[in-house]
Parts: C-alpha cells; structure tokens; sequence
C-alpha cells in the first residue's frame, strides 16, 4: 500500500447564525468560513490526497449563493493541487432535491456521495466509502463490509456511534453506528462527523469524529481541530491540528456573601480575552447589598472578550431580615410570593423586584 | 428594657489591649477627646450583636496586637434575663451564654442558633436598620433645626419606616415608577426601530427577489449572448470563406478572359501574312478604280454623267486604297508584341492554375448569398444582449451596495428585540416591586401610626408639662398635627416652637424605636447629636432625654464635656 495522507474535518456549519452572539454572530459566521479556508491551506501545505468532509459542511440544505461560489472557490484552490475532496452530507446539509449538492457544479475535483447506501470512489491507491444523508434513521454501516482490495480503505460518514454518552443532544439518535458495525467493517480509518468535539472512538477501525474546527457553541472544546490522517509502512496516525479562531468558555462563579461586585470584576478582569466568547454564570445567594447590574457590567467588558455575556443565576440570601420596617415588611411579602410561585421564570422575576426595592430602600439606585 | 451591662473589648480599633466597659441604666455618657475610641464602643457593640463579615472587621484589626481580636457583650433582656455574647474575629467563632447567679451556660456556638436568638433580644437582625431606629446622628438633628424646610419628622418618620437612613418608601416609589416609565419610552423607540427594521427587511427580501430573478436573467442573457455570439462569429466567418471564394472565382473569370483574349490574338498573328497579300490587290483595285474613274471623267468631259461616275470611281478607288492602309498598321503591331503576349499568356495560365487550386480549398464552401441575410440582425441581437447584460449587472452590483444583507437585518432585529424583551422584564420587575412596596408601605403605615399617636400622647403630656397631649399622625401622609391649647385646634407640627419640635422629635424616636423592634424596648444611642446646639435648646433637650432615660436605657457619646455642664445629667459617665 503507498502511503496516503488525508485531512478529515466536519460540521463547520457553514452559514449559520448564531443567535446568541447577537450583533457578532456576522463575524462568528465569517471565522467558520476563514477557518475553512484554513483547512484547505493545510491541505495544499501537507500535499494530502484527499480533503475529507464528514457532513454539516453547510448549516442548512440551501445554503447562500455567495457561500457556496465561496466553498466552490476554495475547492477550486486543491483542483489545482490535485487533491481530491469527498463528501457526504449530513443532517443540516441532507442530499435531497433542492439542496446545494443538486442546485450547483462543484469542481471535478469533488466527489458528493449520492447513494444512500454505502458507496466506494477510488482514486490512486485510496479508497474512500460514504454515503448521502437523505434521513435520520438509517444505520450507515449497518453489515457494511469494506472490499478486501489493497486500498486504503476509508469510511465517510455522518452519524451517532452508539458506545458515547450524548448529554442534552436531541440529536443523538440521529443514524446509529454500533460498535460492532464498525468492528466489523474492516475499514482502515472511519472518518465521522457529527458530534461537535474532536474525539476517537475506539473499535478494530481506527475511528475519530474530527469535530467542528471552528467553535459554535458553549459546548464545544476550548481548542477545536482538522485531523491529519496519515499512512505510512502499514501505520495510520491521527494528529489533531488546531484550526478555532475563537474559543467559548463558561466560568461559574458562586457569589454567595459578596457585598459588591469586586470579585465579579476580578474574573472578568483575569479571563479577558478578544477571541472568547465568554459566559459568566453567577451562583449562589450574594449579599442584598450588590448590586449588581449586569447590563453595564457587559458593556463595560464588552471591549475585552469576543463576545460577553453574564448569567444572573443567583439567589436571595436566606437570612433575610423580616422586621417591622417597611424593608421588613417588603421582603416578607415578596418571599411569600416566591414560595407561592411555581414557574421558575416568574420566581426569579420576583426574587429581582425584591432586590430592586430593597436596592431602592438601601439607596443603592 | 433591653440594656447593655458590660462590653469588653480586646484588640479592636483603638482599643489595643483589654478594655472593660460598664453601662448602667438610664443615661450613660461616654466621652473622650477625639480619636480616644468613643465610635469603636459602638462599633464593638454593633459587631457583637450583629455579626460582621471579614471585609467589615478588617479595620478593626490592631497591628500591634494581630492574634487578638474579640469583644463579649454581656446584656439584660426585656425579660431581664442575662446573657452575655462572645466574639472572637480571628477565629470566627461566636458563642452565646446565658449567665444565671453569676455563672456562664452556653446557650449557642452557631451563627445560624445565635441569630434567631439576638434578633428576639434586640428585635431587629440587621444592623443598618437597627441603627436607623435607634441611633440619632448629628445630622439628623441639624437638619430639625432647619426651619426653612417644613415637615422634618415627618421626613425621619418615613425613614424610620422605611428601614435605612435617608430611605423613604415614597420616594423609591416614585423612582421605580420613573423607570418603569422610561423603560417604556425606550421600549416605544426601539419598537420603532424594529417596524423600520422590519420594513428594511421586506425590502430587502424582495430586492434579495428581484436580485435573484435578476441573477436568473442575467445567467439566461448571458448564455443567449455566448450562443448567439458563436453563431454570428460562425456566419462572420462563413461569410468571409463565401466572400473569398466568391473573389477567387471572379477573379478566375477574368484571368479566363485576359488569356482567352491574349489567346485569341495570338492565334490572330500568323493571319498578318494574308492580310498584308491581300493589302496589294486592295491597293491595286483602289488604283485602277481610280485610274478608271479618272479615264471616265475624261472620257465622258462632254457627258455629265461620265464625269461623275469617273469622279465616283475616283473616289472610290482611294477609299478603296486608304481602307487597305488602316488595315494593315495594327498587324503590323501585334507582330511587334508577340513575344511579350506568349509571355503574358504564360502568366495567365500560371494565375489561372494557382486560382484553381486555391479555390479547391473552398470546394466544401457551399453557401449562397442568401444564406448571410441573418447577419445583420444577429449583429442587432447581440449588441442589444451585451447591453442587457450590462444593465443587469449593474442592476445588481447597485442592489447589493446599495440594500442591506436580509440576514444582517434579521440579526439586528433580533438584537432590538433582544432589546426590547429585557426591557420588558426590567418594567416588569419593577412594577412588581413598586406593587409590593406599596403594600408593605400601607402594612406598616396601617398597622404603626396608630400605635405610636396612642404611645406618644402620654409622653409628650409629661415632657411638655401638659401643655400638649393631644396629636394624630395621618396614617397616608405621615402628616403629624399636635392640638394647640391656646386655640384648641390641631395645628401641623411645622408651626411648633424649634423646643417642642425637639421634643416630639425624640419622644416619637423612642415609641418608634420601641415599636418597630416588635416591642423591645433597646437602648437609644445618641451620637453627639446636640453638638451644635445652643445653651437653651441643650438645656431643654437634656431635660428631655432625661424623662426618656426613665424608661430606656440611653447611650450618649460626645466630647463635649455635658456631665460638667449640666448637673446630674448622667448616672454613669465613661471617660475614655
């Protein structure tokens, strides 16, 4: 077998929007495409054979015009290297009529897996089997067996294996790989895609999910890759290269007895960063005097992070005093109300108008 | 009666090593020079009934004694029950004891026993309220003696409600009303914003539209404008090819002719030779016709008619003769060129040959005229496509500068109603909490005013001598009216002397102080509230807080030496 050396990527979510980010959800989306661009720069550096995309290239089925002359664009950049690029699609980019994978030519250099059942493409010495995403419930390599030719045998495809533990996904049953199925499937590398987190599955197939190279939620990993896949005298090395612009990042912080918001500050002071998007969620129950006023606390930081954005999670002291004053009184009847009420939204509105009147009691405000 | 008995303080503030404080009942007057310590007898006090944080202690710490920092505060119950609470700040430890003949129990070592335990003892658990009722400043005092500004207690009343100095129910109403009302005018603006920002995006959308129908034609324009581009450049070329072979051929015909004629004139030379024979015969016949008409004239000289027959055979025979002399001068010239037409003929046939061959190369070109009648409209066609298309495109490229991104307009839709939703839950919280306060404000209005008009009348009778025993606080307005003697009729308390305002002042701190405790009658805590107080209103105050000191005990702190002053002024006098 020659040697063979691959990049495997996926979910870049090309063209999405990140609500969250508001206002900076533009340049969020523009770095997924800077982050490509990238990965095709590693291609072209590495002299690869083959750019592999194991689904989600794009966040939806009909993608921008310009995004996709933009991908088109920088496939034309490996046509011109001679480095193959194989695709299968996934379930927020799914091969189906109208879809950016029918509605326009891509480069000869690309192949798009139309089948939706397993299919081999071969190209010197290297033998790449994928499949199109047409839904969710088929198990992709379910009784696949890879041919038994000299190739080096690779598995493209966009699925859940079975064997991770998928906290909060909704989408996590969305086309299952059992661990046999890939034990079984006498593949040399499976590349996945998927899962948002680099990770290696461990099976007789050496097995990874690339993860999204560029970050698009709290979930992901501070540092995000593009694989390198390499073949060499019968070996198959898998190093990550790191490819995220930004990084996202949740600090919790417990306030419970703070006074003021000195040591909120300290931690928006210690982490700040211009490539973070960062999530400060405060904890626990902070004196009633803090007043704490998260609005001008993001604006002031705003300038130090990518983007800022604080969790206001905190509780009402327990010791709160209940005298005779009208302070007294007031917190009394409010914390009757809290305990009265069931939706926790509406509770954590109440437990902030008994701050806000005790802040204007206190004269805080 | 609540009353402090004894504090000890170690390693706190200003008091490095052991000090041992005794209070008494009725007024006790701690006095000193400036920084001698008469603040950190409160401070130690405060922090021994109200637990300090770190941050709050911190000050207090001594560097010349920095293992040691501790108070114990040894109290009388209302119930006149003894105990005595210890704090040790580096520690953080507490305990609570009971002392019963004179020996210690501990009653509580946790924060959370102790403090059920102190609130019940002192009545309030939070300091800063407790020092708004039962702490008097200076400069609440200075402000009672402002008469420009009407209605002071009423002011110190709502204060004493509200449970913070300087706080008034009313007034944080009103502010978070004013919020509330802001917030809805920002939310007013940016919901504009959002119909104009809405408005941009269905432009846009259906600019995007017409950008895409745009794009579909200027895709079709373009690819009508390439096909009918090959197929004039193809008739063009025709064209040409038809043109040359057409030029060719014409130029074949003429070779034909010139050689057919050089040919024929060549085949004309060898005839010269007859033409030049026959020439002899001509001239001959021309000579004898002239020499027979000129015999006739002659002959016939008598004869009319001879004469002109012989005349016309004259004639005749030179014409005769002159025809055979034009005749022969072109031969003679041909002759002369003979050699230079074979050549020229060589030439032809040369021409003619490479003509020939060169028209062979057209032997496929098989059009007719008609076939390029076409052209010229195609030529139209395409000039008009080419326009099109740069109308298009620019059609385009304007839209695209000149119109919004619809996603960029959604994102930023999304953030003006991002926007607008906190704006909405801030009103929201406020107008909870101004919907709460009120009703706490109306609780403790409803529930205290009566109390205190019941509790200050008796009071006010015995301090004023019985000039004043009458007075009603409006449980809405905090509005104080006292009855008048001299008119016997309620009159605001705005029109009382400064004296008898002074002396309603404390006389309702103390029956607030004790009711807002929840009945616990604590100690009054005068901060050198009389500093700047006249010899007169001195004198009529002290004897004030003495009839109060009957019933509470009274904890006066100032430098100013009263105890020298004023006769029996105070049962216990610490001097620091």
């Amino acid at each position: 077998m020659r040697s063979i050396k691959l990049v495997h990527t996926s979910d870049l979510h090309l063209g999405m929007t990140f609500k969250a980010l508001g206002n900076k959800s533009k340049l969020h989306r523009n770095d997924c495409k800077d982050v490509f661009s990238k990965i095709i720069d590693v291609c072209i550096k590495e002299k690869t054979d083959a750019l592999l995309i194991a689904g989600d290239l794009f966040d939806s089925y009909d993608p921008q015009k310009s995004l996709v002359k933009f991908v088109i664009g920088e496939f034309e950049r490996l046509k011109k290297e001679k480095i193959n690029v194989f695709i299968s699609s996934g379930n927020h980019d799914p091969y189906k009529k109208g879809s950016v994978w029918l509605e326009h030519r891509f480069p000869s250099n690309v192949v798009v897996f139309t089948s939706n059942d397993m299919e081999a493409k071969s190209v010197n010495g290297l033998t790449v089997y994928g499949l199109a995403y047409t839904n969710d419930t088929k198990e992709p390599l379910k009784g696949f067996v890879a041919d038994n030719t000299k190739d080096f045998k690779v598995g493209l495809i966009h699925g859940s294996t079975t064997n991770i533990n998928w906290e909060e996904n909704s989408e996590a049953g969305y086309r299952k790989i059992s661990k046999t199925d890939l034990d079984n499937s006498k593949l040399d590398y499976v590349a996945l895609g998927h899962f948002h987190n680099t990770l290696e599955i461990k099976s007789k197939s050496k097995c990874f999910y690339a993860g999204s190279p560029e970050p698009l939620s709290f979930k992901n990993n501070k540092v995000c890759s593009a694989l390198l896949v390499a073949h060499k005298d019968g070996n198959t090395s898998v190093k990550p290269i790191p490819t995220n612009i930004r990084k996202f990042e949740t600090f919790t912080l417990d306030c419970t007895n703070f006074e003021d918001e000195s040591e909120i500050r300290k931690v928006l002071e210690k982490k700040k960063d211009e490539n973070t998007i960062f999530r400060l969620v405060l904890m626990g129950s902070p004196s009633l005097n803090l007043d704490l006023d998260i609005g001008s606390l993001e604006r002031e930081f705003d300038q130090k992070y990518f983007f800022l954005k604080i969790v206001d999670n905190i509780h009402l002291p327990e010791n709160l005093s209940e005298d005779e004053t009208i302070r007294g009184h007031f917190i009394k009847i409010v914390r009757a109300e809290i305990k009265k009420e069931k939706n926790d939204e509406k509770k954590k509105r109440l437990e902030n108008a008994l701050r806000i009147g005790v802040g204007y009691l206190d004269k805080k405000m | 009666m609540v009353q402090l008995i004894k504090l000890d303080i170690n390693g706190f503030g200003k008091f490095e090593k052991e000090t041992v404080i005794d209070f008494k009942s009725g007024i006790n007057f701690i006095t000193g020079l400036n920084e001698a310590g008469k603040s950190t007898v409160l401070e130690a006090a405060m922090a021994a009934i109200f637990k300090y944080t770190p941050s709050q202690i911190m000050p207090f710490y001594c560097w010349r004694n920095e293992h040691i920092c501790r108070t114990a505060l040894t109290y009388k119950t209302d119930g006149g029950e003894v105990f005595r609470i210890i704090s040790d700040y580096k520690s953080g430890k507490r305990c609570l004891e009971k002392i019963e003949r004179g020996k210690a129990h501990e009653v509580a070592t946790a924060d959370k026993n102790i403090e059920p335990i102190l609130k019940n003892h002192f009545g309030f658990d939070d300091r800063k309220v407790f020092e708004n009722t039962a702490f008097i400043r200076q400069s609440q005092m200075a402000i009672l003696e402002d008469s420009s500004v009407r209605n002071r207690i009423k002011d110190m009343i709502e204060e004493v409600f509200a449970g913070r100095s300087e706080a008034s129910a009313t007034k944080a109403l009103a502010k978070m009303k004013k919020i509330a009302k802001d917030s809805s005018k920002e939310i007013y603006t940016l919901e504009e914003e959002c119909t104009d920002l809405k408005e941009k995006l269905e432009s846009a959308e259906d600019t995007k539209e017409s950008v895409v129908k745009d794009s579909g034609d200027y895709e079709r324009v373009s690819k009508n404008l390439t096909d009918k581009q090959k197929k004039m450049e193809k008739m063009v070329k025709n064209k040409r090819l038809f043109d040359e072979k057409k030029a060719l051929e014409k130029d074949l015909d003429n070779v034909n002719t010139q050689l057919e004629q050089v040919e024929d004139f060549l085949e004309s030379v060898p005839k010269d030779a007859e033409i030049q024979s026959k020439s002899t015969p001509n001239k001959a016949i021309g000579i004898a016709l002239a020499a027979v008409g000129l015999i006739v004239a002659i002959v016939g000289m008598s004869n009319i008619i001879g004469t002109i027959i012989g005349i016309i055979f004259i004639i005749g025979g030179i014409f005769k003769y002159r025809q055979q002399e034009k005749k022969i001068k072109p031969v003679k010239k041909v002759n002369e060129k003979s050699p230079e037409y074979a050549k020229r003929r060589r030439e032809l046939i040369n021409k003619k040959a490479v003509a020939e061959r060169r028209l062979e190369d057209y032997k496929l070109v098989n059009f007719n005229s008609n076939d390029f009648t076409d052209l010229e409209n195609l030529e139209q066609e395409v000039e008009s496509l080419k326009e099109r298309k740069v109308e298009l495109q620019t059609s385009i490229k304007t839209t695209n500068e000149l119109v919004d991104n619809p996603d960029d307009l959604r994102e930023q839709l999304n953030c003006v109603e991002t926007d607008i939703e906190n704006l909405r839950i801030k009103i929201e919280e406020h107008e909870l909490a101004a919907k709460f306060l009120l009703v706490a404000e109306s609780e403790v209005h409803h529930k205290f005013t009566p109390a205190i008009e019941k509790d200050s009348k008796p009071i006010l009778k015995e301090i004023t001598n019985e000039k004043y025993s009458e007075l009603k606080i409006d449980e809405n307005t905090l509005d104080i009216e006292v009855k008048a003697p001299e008119i016997k009729k309620y009159v605001n308390i705005s029109y009382l002397s400064q004296g008898t305002r002074d002396q309603l002042y404390f006389v309702l701190r103390k029956v607030m102080s004790d009711r807002l405790s929840g009945n616990v009658n604590v100690p009054l805590i005068l901060d050198d509230p009389f500093h700047n107080f006249d010899e007169e209103r001195l004198s009529k105050t002290m004897t004030t807080i003495q009839q109060i000191a009957k019933n509470k005990q009274i904890i006066l702190i100032s430098h100013r030496p009263y105890h020298k002053e004023f006769k029996n002024f105070a049962g216990n006098v610490i001097d620091l």
